[in-house]
């Protein structure tokens, strides 16, 4: 009986891991990056001097705003702090005659409504790049595909993800009591117990991340509950983000007050800082100033907020407290993205997620491994061995290589280039593109190393090339006390390192013995070692 | 507190590491014993208990919940990789 069970556990346990792990190994090493998602949009412009004094920066934004956009409907700032490149804004015109209103109409996301305010107040012109928030949309929305079929398919694989672990714990029976056990150099043991350490060591955040990206996507994977609940979808907004209904514009001038001074306030009635702000009808009598409280100092994403007449300074409506379900829900989505988290934690995160990249990682060879010792001949496999060993060089290999050509094209592209953001992402799926067919054209053995020394390569020339290639650096960083850019630096270093090694000990692994019928596999089994520790 | 937390954990996670027997024996040249398992396991829960506690003290409820997780996967990384990787004995 126990045995039957355990034998159905462990075929879920593969195949749900086999079928998306390859999708799953991309939201994982993605959603790693994003961690250092503010970072990023600060290490991928590095024309930026760093935010000292945000309420200047918040001016500084207020007069352009007054002078470039004075009628709009409204204003949208986020305010700069010291992990952030500036203050980004956005503004929405007074919708046309005939076109509809709302987020849709005025075109939020269109270029000529944004600008970013550097830290001396002024517009900043910096290389147009998508930044750290590649990585966090791909995470969820992937690239060159409907958002809607994206998070489909990503809350499939979380789904598939949750049944892995939860299977992999009955499956893998004696994890805990195999806790500290690493059996090195035996093929087969020594990948298991690799797979097995990257999973139970950071399992309470394998769980937390798995389980709370799935509540994430719950209005789209699980309507039903809203849908029986609210049957208009206004409700349902007012439920989830409270807020007061901007008011038509009278078209009486009258100067909006000093926004610096509204964010000292709110900061004192809310109880801690503020993280981004909303003026409707701006510059108008009815004008309405939103400030919102910064998620970096509570595990809830939905915080609170308070609105201000906008002429007067005078608070008029303060947020609710949140419902349970509300509540629970942006706790949920707060430990999942991890705002919260300052430099020492985000780095836990970071960590955990480059465990749980290894385990699936390593899971995936580890079919092969397993399989490999049991092929009639292992010189030639059948079709799906061949095709699952395949795939798992183009994505385990291929993918971190392109990541390593969006930044090498975040540095060299040149400034002046059409649509430059959306070339750098380009390059990384043309790199990935180039590593796949390396990957389908080569002997698997040759494809890991190649492409494994290729990207630890590009990543350990990156700081060398920021030293002579950018204005600032790892040394320019130390001399200001700003210990971002060294941060990443040193990490693309570790990372080249890591990458050469695996590289050299694939190259160099030969299988112990002639012996045809005893040969282990070719391909990458020491890597685990090193990779589990 | 915090780097009290930190410390607890590590040694309680290092506890649990030679309280088993494959790196007891290589450890010490000994077979671990029952009484001594127990006492290594029952210190490692005692550090863990203590490390909670000092982490919600220094980060309040639910910080100091999260960081105490954070505390557990960093120790038990630190002890697995230097029960494994390092090549230390003891009485040999």
């Amino acid at each position: 009986m126990s045995k039957g069970i355990r034998q159905s556990q462990s075929t879920l346990h593969t195949w749900s891991g086999l079928l998306l792990g390859w999708l799953l190994f991309l939201v994982f090493l993605t959603g790693t990056i994003a961690f250092w998602r503010e970072g990023l949009n600060r290490y991928m412009r590095p024309e930026l001097a760093r935010v000292e004094r945000p309420l200047t920066v918040l001016d500084g934004a207020q007069r352009f705003l007054d002078r470039k956009a004075p009628d709009a409907k409204s204003w949208f700032i986020a305010l700069p702090n010291d992990q952030v490149p500036g203050a980004q804004l956005f503004w929405q015109p007074q919708p046309k005659k005939g076109e509809r209103a709302g987020r849709s109409g005025g075109g939020r996301g269109r270029r000529d409504n944004q600008a970013l305010i550097g830290a001396d107040g002024l517009p900043a012109t910096a290389r147009d790049t998508r930044g750290g928030e590649f990585f966090y949309r791909f995470h969820f929305d992937l690239y060159y595909m409907p958002v809607i079929w994206a998070r489909w398919l990503v809350g499939i694989a979380a789904v598939m993800m949750l049944v892995a672990i939860l299977t992999g714990i009955v499956t893998h029976k004696k994890i805990f009591r195999d806790f500290f056990t690493l059996r090195r150099g035996k093929g087969q043991r020594s990948w298991l117990d690799g797979h097995n350490a990257t999973a139970v060591l950071a399992l309470p955040f394998h769980l937390m991340i798995t389980y709370t990206g799935v509540v994430t996507l719950m209005a789209l994977l699980m309507p039903w509950a809203t849908v029986a609940n609210y049957t208009d979808q206004t409700k349902l907004l007012d439920a989830l983000f409270p807020h007061v209904e901007a008011a038509e514009r009278t078209g009486k001038p009258v100067p909006l007050v000093r926004l610096s001074a509204l964010v000292r306030d709110a900061e004192r009635r809310l109880g801690g800082p503020i993280g981004s702000l909303e003026v409707s009808q701006p510059g108008d009598a009815a004008a309405r100033v939103t400030l919102f409280r910064s998620p970096t100092t509570l595990l809830n994403t939905r915080a609170s907020s308070i609105v201000y007449a906008g002429t007067s300074g005078k608070p008029v409506w303060q947020s609710p407290a949140p419902g349970g379900a509300a509540a629970t829900a942006g706790v949920m989505i707060g430990l999942h993205a991890g705002r919260f988290a300052d430099t020492a934690l985000r780095w836990i995160y970071f960590l955990c997620g480059v465990a749980g990249t290894l385990m699936v990682a390593s899971g995936l060879v580890l079919w092969t491994v397993k399989r490999r010792e049991k092929l009639p001949d292992p010189a030639r496999p059948h079709l799906g061995f061949r095709v699952v060993e395949r795939l798992n060089v183009a994505v385990i290999a291929g993918f971190p290589l392109g990541v390593a050509a969006l930044f090498w094209a975040n540095r060299l592209l040149p400034a002046t280039m059409l649509a430059r953001a959306q070339w750098e992402v380009h390059m990384l799926f043309i790199v990935w593109t180039a590593a796949i067919v390396l990957a389908l054209a080569c002997k698997p053995q040759h494809a890991w190393s190649s492409l494994f020394a290729l990207t630890g390569v590009s990543l350990l020339l990156l700081p060398a090339f920021n030293l002579v290639g950018t204005r600032w650096n790892a040394i320019s960083s130390l001399a200001v006390g700003d210990l971002l850019p060294l941060g990443v630096d040193a990490s693309m270093l570790a990372f080249g390192v890591g990458y050469l090694w695996l590289a050299r000990r694939v190259a160099h692994h030969v299988p112990q013995t002639r012996n045809f019928r005893r040969e282990r596999p070719l391909t990458t089994e020491h890597m685990m070692q090193e990779v589990a520790a | 507190m915090s780097i009290m937390a930190m410390l607890l954990a590590l040694i309680a996670f290092s506890a649990f590491g030679v309280a088993t027997h494959g790196h007891y024996q290589r450890l010490t040249g000994q077979r671990l014993s029952a009484s001594n398992k127990a006492w290594c396991q029952s210190a490692g829960w005692l550090m863990l208990t203590l490390s909670a506690t000092a982490s919600i003290m220094a980060k309040g409820w639910a910080f100091g919940c999260v960081w105490w997780f954070g505390y557990m996967m960093l120790a038990a990384g630190g002890a697995f990789i230097a029960l494994n990787l390092a090549p230390l004995t003891l009485n040999k």
